[in-house]
């Protein structure tokens, strides 16, 4: 034999033995990536090269996140908590962040408490919160997703945080009535609709700049004139900066209808009583955002009907399709 | 202040795989919009990029553009106190600034010039956002000039154009006209009655009007060495009150007129103001 025909038979040799010892595995080019399909006039979604959104991935994700074997006492799970019929709060739990469009998060929690991406903040919530044990993981049917998912039925936390961000990924509101109109239905919303959205889109209404783009966050911190004593409280327990106290993460909008009660403390039971405390509520204190309007004034000062009409905007911005996408649910067994 | 994104927490550091390239908007425009280098042995005009001219004739190096911020000359210093006094007597502080400028240009005396193509985000509370190389390599020789635009040109302030923060975050509403704010300049001010008031000197196409302004700053005796060169442009931001109009924080920012961005007349005026805002800081 030559010497290149020995060394073929080296290569193969060492590719058979790799298989042998590689047979638990499933090949990468099994898994299926997924077009997230994010509108053009959504920001630019982050996906980290290390955890491409793919069907298995997703799969995984969405038992997961349904699946209270990821708490070590069987006692809970991420869905609990977070009630797809409440956009993925629950107004029986307090200070719940919503989960959506979290794929544009880069601080999580009303404090910011952790930040980076979504792999990591799912992550904190898998051995942070949960405490997960991956023996408890270890059975036949989440082994087969695991594998299919990452090419290995070995389970780790970290693997089962990325599939749940993997999952997270697909959790996209944008198909509210606001977001048809925006698209060109003029019919979407009605005329007090519409002169809300007048009001939010206005430095009376001073909405947009905090609620901003099409995710209703700008993903940063402010004091909007809740109490007046601050101290302590907000982005300032994090950072110890006195500048930061009183500040918290702008909530999105989205589904902002179904995901009460409202602020940090969870202090207003309806969007009418938010809607009264921007407008005659407001009190100041040191690190107030200098985009509170009129706030020796109380705030917004709006009529009975300019308030109604803010808070029907609002409702628009409900998104029906995503509150209730099977593809979001339970995965079926 | 807000700290700029993806920055660790003090209390528990986040572990992140790498991330999918995000094209920067310097990337992104620069890919866009000229600095090509050109084959062409035509002789330099006034508006030619300098890779039109032959490196032999022209030595080059780099050039960093840096803004700096000031109040009647002094550093200035976000807070929320109100520490500085305007041409109207009114006591004010600033809490957040952030603007955008375009085209910022080195212009040599012979003629030839180096451009920073498209825009550029600046955050006086992201120091980051405050210095950049202008792409390319610039000539060695004498500077004539310095000049941008203050926001964004008609051709720029399209809306959708950034879709990453924190560009995407300085919108301007539809309903106002679209595109992008220019600036936003923050702060609160102590008004008639004694009482700490915000005031949101904001700035954009309002109604799709151009409120944009060409800056032209006077670099006469500066030089591009073979090292290379740095310039810092200030921005004093007291000036934005005065000028050729006198502001009254009273008269702009009070319990019926919130804001300015839906006041054609304000944002004219804030825009001839502007005039006299930048300068060039001493080498």
């Amino acid at each position: 034999m030559s010497a290149r025909g020995v060394r073929w038979v080296a290569l193969l040799a060492a590719a058979l033995s790799l298989t042998a010892a590689c047979a638990q595995e499933a090949p990468s080019n099994a898994r299926e990536l997924i077009d997230l399909r994010v509108p053009r006039s959504f920001p630019r979604m982050i996906v980290p090269e290390d955890n491409p959104t793919t069907r298995q991935g997703v799969a995984l994700g969405r038992q997961l996140y349904y699946d209270r074997r990821l708490d070590p006492h069987g006692a809970r799970a991420c869905a609990d908590c977070h009630l797809q019929n409440r956009g993925f709060s629950n107004p029986m739990v307090r200070g719940v962040i919503p989960h959506v469009n979290l794929a544009w998060s880069y601080y999580f929690l009303w404090d910011g408490h952790f930040e980076g991406g979504l792999e990591e903040a799912m992550r904190m919530e898998v051995e942070d919160f949960f405490g997960t044990d991956v023996n408890r993981l270890r059975e036949p049917d989440l082994e087969e997703m695991f594998l299919a998912a990452f090419g290995t039925r070995e389970i780790t936390t970290r693997r089962a945080a990325y599939a749940l961000a993997q999952f997270q990924r697909t959790m996209i509101s944008q198909d509210s009535r606001f977001d048809r109109y925006v698209d060109g239905d003029a019919s979407a919303i009605n005329e007090s609709e519409r002169r809300g959205m007048q009001i939010f889109y206005s430095e009376r209404g001073e909405c947009f700049h905090c609620h901003a783009t099409r995710l209703f966050t700008d993903n940063r911190f402010h004091n909007i004139g809740l109490d007046r004593q601050i101290a302590g409280t907000g982005r300032g327990a994090i950072t110890r900066d006195p500048q930061d106290d009183g500040r918290f993460k702008t909530p999105t909008l989205r589904n902002v209808e179904r995901t009460g009660p409202y602020m940090h403390d969870d202090r207003f039971a309806t969007l009418e009583q938010v809607v009264d405390f921007y407008s005659e509520g407001l009190v100041y204190s040191d690190t107030i955002d200098s985009l509170m309007p009129n706030v020796s004034g109380g705030g917004m000062r709006l009529a009975p009907q300019e308030r109604a009409d803010l808070v029907a905007f609002l409702r628009t911005l409900t998104d029906e399709t995503f509150l209730n996408n099977p593809d979001l649910g339970p995965p079926r067994r | 202040m807000n700290p700029p994104p993806r920055s660790l927490s003090p209390r528990r550091v986040l572990r992140g795989g790498p991330v999918v390239a995000r094209c920067s908007l310097a990337v992104a425009l620069s890919l866009g919009v000229g600095a090509c280098g050109s084959s062409d042995p035509a002789p330099p005009s006034p508006d030619a990029s300098v890779a039109d001219v032959p490196a032999a004739d022209a030595p080059a190096a780099a050039v960093a553009i840096a803004f700096a911020h000031t109040v009647g000359g002094a550093p200035l210093a976000l807070g929320t106190t109100t520490p500085y006094t305007n041409a109207a007597g009114n006591s004010f502080g600033v809490t957040r600034l952030s603007y955008f400028v375009s085209g910022v240009t080195v212009r040599m005396r012979d003629g030839r010039s180096l451009t920073a193509p498209g825009a550029r985000y600046l955050d006086a509370a992201m120091p980051a956002t405050l210095r950049f190389a202008l792409p390319g390599a610039a000539p060695v020789g004498e500077l004539a000039s310095i000049t941008f635009v203050m926001g964004l040109p008609p051709d720029l302030n399209i809306s959708g154009a950034f879709t990453s923060s924190p560009e995407s975050l300085m919108e301007w509403p539809e309903m106002m006209g679209g595109g992008y704010h220019h600036m936003k300049f923050e702060g609160r001010y102590i008004n008639r009655a004694g009482e700490p008031f915000n005031f949101m000197a904001h700035s954009g196409g309002l109604n799709r009007a151009d409120y944009s302004f060409a800056v032209s700053l006077d670099a006469s005796g500066r030089s591009i060495t073979a090292s290379g060169a740095s310039f810092t442009v200030r921005m004093d931001v007291a000036e934005w009150f005065t000028g050729p109009n006198t502001w009254d924080l009273n008269d702009y920012f009070n319990a019926t007129h919130r804001g300015i961005m839906g006041d054609a007349a304000a944002q004219a005026s804030l825009r001839e103001n502007g005039a006299s805002v930048f300068s060039l800081a001493a080498p």
